[in-house]
């Protein structure tokens, strides 16, 4: 094979090399932000299907590193502000009767902040407010 | 070398002795086969920045595709290690940041929101045993297991209407176990952290703890004693009873 022959097959594999390398890049960059901003590898996967299930004390907990300000992809910000309602929800009510009102009300401003950002969501976070009240197995200060 | 009509020292390529400039015949014959090598190697050299130019589109090109199969295969490894790299790339940050960030446990613990304290350790993989969180590192243990407890009862009662579990049994057992553990390790640290900065803190978890089992587990002072003395069984057959989970 001839001089210009060779150059032009090497040429060809450069450009496939290249956009795999390309493809690669952005995997891997994608990867490592996705990692960090989640650490524990919670996907919005998860949350959606316990979300579908309705065990919202799991989505609450999965969400907490969002609550605490870890950030999340935009797209996925609804997901996590649901289980974040749902954790200081359960919280609330402990803060609430362990007496430390003011922090109480923090959480509740929040959740009514939450609220407000996703309002297509309000069927779900009422069913979080019931669920809640039905958990409420033993007797509280309002009784 | 020394020189035929005076004696003095001469170098092997001087033509003339520098001292008498008398001709220096003897390196004569040296002197043209230096003169052929040096020729030969110009040749050489000429030839070979010939054949470079000639195919330097087909040398760059093919550095270019050494570099790209290097670059792939670093991409394909970073991509498949990538917990790792952030895991060593957020620790390293906490421990640069260390005072910034035990400022924000500090204001976590004061505010009594311990599962928030811990997710805030673990999103920022800090080490509690380094230097600027040594002051955590026995809170932080408690923490942990607080949290498991508190989960393990947020995970049994907050649920929708008509919700799915995927297994009932794991999730009492796994409440029954964490709140044991819980209140074991308390006994423990009562001790363990006598003169620990944040004593006041394992206090107020138990009294937090205290409040979701009477709250939602119906567990009043005085069955939480005897719920507490009871067997295995017994505390997993009143969490059945009390939950009626389906």
């Amino acid at each position: 094979m001839n001089r210009k022959g060779k150059l032009w097959i090497i040429i060809l594999l450069d450009i496939v090399l290249g956009l795999v390398f390309f493809k690669a890049l952005i995997g891997a960059s994608e990867e490592l932000s996705w990692v960090y901003i989640e650490k524990g590898g919670i996907r919005p996967d998860d949350i959606l299907s316990y979300l579908d299930r309705k065990d919202y004390g799991t989505v609450a907990i999965m969400a907490r590193s969002y609550r605490i300000g870890s950030k999340v992809r935009d797209e996925d910000e609804e997901l996590y502000l649901m289980g974040e309602y749902a954790d200081l929800l359960f919280y609330e009510r402990i803060f609430a009767e362990d007496g430390q009102t003011e922090e109480a009300a923090d959480f509740e401003k929040r959740r009514g902040e939450i609220r407000g950002v996703i309002p297509e969501y309000e069927s779900v976070l009422d069913d979080m407010d019931q669920g809640i009240e039905k958990g409420l197995h033993g007797v509280t200060s309002d009784e | 070398m020394k020189c035929p009509n005076c004696g003095a020292e001469v170098e092997l390529l001087d033509e003339v002795c520098p001292y008498c400039g008398a001709v220096n015949k003897e390196s004569a014959a040296h002197r043209a086969e230096m003169k052929h090598y040096k020729e030969r190697s110009k040749n050489a050299k000429e030839k070979a920045c010939g054949i470079i130019s000639e195919n330097v589109a087909l040398i760059v090109s093919s550095v270019v595709l050494v570099l790209l199969v290097i670059g792939i295969v670093a991409a394909t490894y970073v991509e498949k290690n990538a917990f790792m790299f952030s895991h060593w790339a957020a620790r390293s940050e906490s421990l640069q940041k260390s005072a910034e960030y035990a400022g924000i446990l500090r204001q976590y613990l004061d505010s009594g929101d311990y599962a928030a304290f811990l997710a805030f350790e673990n999103a920022h993989v800090i080490p509690a045993y380094e230097e600027g969180y040594t002051e955590f590192e026995k809170i932080s243990g408690m923490a942990t297991n607080y949290v498991a407890a508190m989960n393990s009862i947020e995970n049994v009662v907050l649920f929708g209407e008509g919700a799915k579990h995927y297994s009932v049994d794991t999730d009492i057992s796994s409440c029954q176990r964490s709140i044991a553990n819980f209140f074991y390790t308390y006994e423990r640290a009562l001790t363990d952290m006598e003169g620990d900065p944040h004593y006041g803190k394992l206090l107020d978890m138990k009294g937090k703890m205290d409040v979701a089992l009477r709250i939602y587990l119906g567990l009043d002072e005085e069955k939480r004693e005897e719920y507490l003395e009871s067997s295995e069984g017994r505390q997993k057959a009143y969490l059945e009873e009390v939950l009626a989970l389906e």
